[in-house]
């Protein structure tokens, strides 16, 4: 029953037709049709399948692990590791997430995504300057730098957008220019982290309240008291809470080292500001 | 000079033309069948009138009342298709094939739901097998057959699929389309011409919208016979507006014509068509320097620079 009516049924041929934009996209929205990892087999597909419909972070990571265990040499890898390094992101596993990106850099050296987010994860473990801290942060330098590269070079599949892509391209760019913001402040470059972070909130084109907090902090710390209010009254406004909260203590202890009588904290507290 | 690119799925009809015997859903023969499982009779109802939400939900309990019945899953799957959720469709589709479901038309809704995705390994995988299956159907070999035209550019291979496919249903002027294209791409133009002539007596006769073969036969006869080819290039248009390839073969005529105002309203409709596209915004360019408009002479160039930088040209 089933072939007699869909040899009538020949509908099935306008699908054909009408191959959605977005129907790679959880294979690679920036790719072309014919740069889409090919699985070679139906089996390493319905494990990849697996990947995507994986719930929880930690479910993701194991489907993952089971997938590359049994595809060691997947044309998916690439997309996997990012695929990994998002879970390890959510799970708060930065080593997890760190590893995961390298491998990904290793079989898809240009990735946007695995390039940003490595620029934007590398410098939080830095608290020193060691040479690993050191390492780290011109790493995350580079993969910033990268993305604008990246950005600039990239030709896009005729599925995307222009307008899609601008704003992509938006978004990515502003990300890197905080990543150089954060590099430079762990570096102790406020001015530098300043000019960065600026172009960061300038850029995007969904303002972010961890951007206004770095900016408003660095402002802080490069003596622009008035400029670091404004901006993290910004971060405030912005949110998510986590940001509200931290803005706010911020902005408790800039009023604080102004009104020194009131409060009696004139002296440590801007260097003990996050 | 134009320089049209090989016509991309993007080309094809997107509306509500399709190929073939749409109109004979369901033959008198399945009616005992049907009889017998209430719910299919609904199902088909619901297929046939397209209504895919309402046939998703009960191809949906068909699934959850029988889960081991593997037709169930295959229409879910096909539905899921239609409503192109492509990864719904093929955990459904495979579901269907591991219960046991054999059939042909699994296999060929399988590889379209691949194709969807761009998995075209297990899309030619699944179209060889269909072909196995039922050596006797066309569909398998027109699908492969626009699956090299539009991917890997190789005619040859096309040309014999979309010959396949013919010697089975010999009818049908889309394959015959593109049949005539592969022969064009192969440098076979007599041939093509006459793939594009039968074809578009087809089109006519069935008063198809199908504008593949009035462009092709535009553009062959555009040095020969250039009245003629804006004839083709018009009814090209007519028949598919938004395809942004008929434009431009529209617009390359008119200039030829000498009818500058008609080429420049052409070429806006191809960049409309497909916004991607730099090339009309060049041509637009000359069109409008020649007339002297340099406003929007360098507008086109600007917005052609842009795109040919993110699109390429």
């Amino acid at each position: 029953m089933v072939r007699s009516i869909v040899c009538r049924c020949w509908p099935l041929i306008l699908v054909f037709w009408c191959l959605s934009s977005e129907s790679w996209a959880q294979f690679d929205e920036l790719a072309s049709s014919k740069q889409v990892p090919q699985a070679s087999s139906q089996q390493e597909l319905d494990e990849y399948i697996e990947i995507l419909d994986a719930d929880t972070p930690l479910s993701k990571v194991q489907t993952i692990q089971a997938f590359l265990q049994h595809y060691p040499a997947s044309n998916f890898q690439a997309i996997v590791y990012q695929f990994l390094m998002l879970a390890y992101k959510e799970l708060g596993d930065s080593r997890g997430l760190i590893d995961s990106a390298e491998k990904a850099l290793k079989v898809q050296p240009d990735n946007l995504n695995t390039l940003l987010t490595l620029a934007d994860v590398l410098p939080n473990g830095v608290s020193g300057n060691s040479p690993e801290d050191r390492r780290r942060l011109a790493q995350a330098e580079h993969c910033a730098r990268r993305v604008f590269e990246g950005i600039e070079q990239i030709k896009l599949p005729r599925t995307m957008p222009r307008q899609r892509w601008e704003v992509l391209s938006r978004e990515m760019e502003s990300t890197a220019y905080e990543a150089l913001g954060h590099v430079a402040s762990k570096r102790g470059e406020w001015r530098e982290a300043v000019a960065q972070f600026e172009k960061a909130v300038k850029q995007t084109p969904n303002p972010r309240g961890r951007q206004f907090y770095r900016l408003g902090v660095a402002y802080m710390l490069a003596g622009s008291d008035q400029s670091a209010l404004a901006a993290l009254h910004q971060a405030v406004e912005l949110g998510p809470d986590e940001i509200r909260q931290m803005a706010s203590a911020v902005l408790k202890r800039i009023d604080a080292a102004r009104n020194p009588v009131e409060s009696g904290v004139r002296n440590g507290a801007r260097r003990s500001v996050p | 000079m134009v320089v049209l690119a090989a016509p991309s799925l993007a080309q094809e009809p997107r509306g509500a033309d399709v190929l073939p015997a749409t109109e004979a859903l369901l033959e008198s023969d399945q009616v005992p069948v049907l009889l017998q499982e209430p719910e299919m009779v609904e199902l088909q109802k619901l297929i046939q009138t397209q209504r895919w939400p309402q046939a998703n939900l009960l191809a949906g309990k068909l699934v959850s009342g029988s889960p081991q019945e593997p037709k169930g899953h295959f229409w879910l799957g096909y539905v899921q298709l239609r409503q192109h959720d492509w990864l719904a469709a093929i955990r459904s589709l495979r579901r269907s094939q591991k219960l046991g479901l054999r059939d042909a038309e699994l296999m060929l809704t399988l590889g379209l739901a691949y194709y969807a995705i761009h998995q075209f390994v297990l899309f030619k995988e699944q179209m060889q097998k269909a072909i196995e299956a039922d050596p006797r159907k066309p569909w398998p070999h027109y699908y492969l057959g626009l699956y090299e035209i539009g991917t890997t550019e190789n005619y040859e291979e096309g040309a014999r699929h979309f010959r396949e496919a013919l010697l089975r249903e010999p009818n049908d002027f889309r394959t015959l389309s593109y049949h005539g294209f592969c022969q064009e791409a192969l440098g076979a133009r007599e041939s093509a011409r006459r793939d594009y002539a039968t074809a578009i007596g087809w089109v006519e006769r069935r008063n198809a919208k199908f504008s593949l073969p009035y462009q092709r036969m535009a553009l062959l006869l555009a040095e020969t016979d250039p009245g003629l080819a804006l004839q083709f290039a018009r009814k090209a248009a007519q028949a598919e507006d938004g395809v942004a390839s008929n434009q431009l073969v529209l617009a390359k005529l008119y200039e030829d014509h000498g009818k500058t105002q008609d080429a420049i309203q052409a070429l806006k409709a191809a960049a409309q068509a497909d916004p991607t596209l730099a090339s009309p915004h060049y041509r637009l360019h000359r069109l409008f320097a020649k007339l002297g408009d340099r406003n929007a002479a360098s507008e086109a160039l600007a917005e052609f620079q842009i795109l040919s930088k993110l699109y390429g040209p």
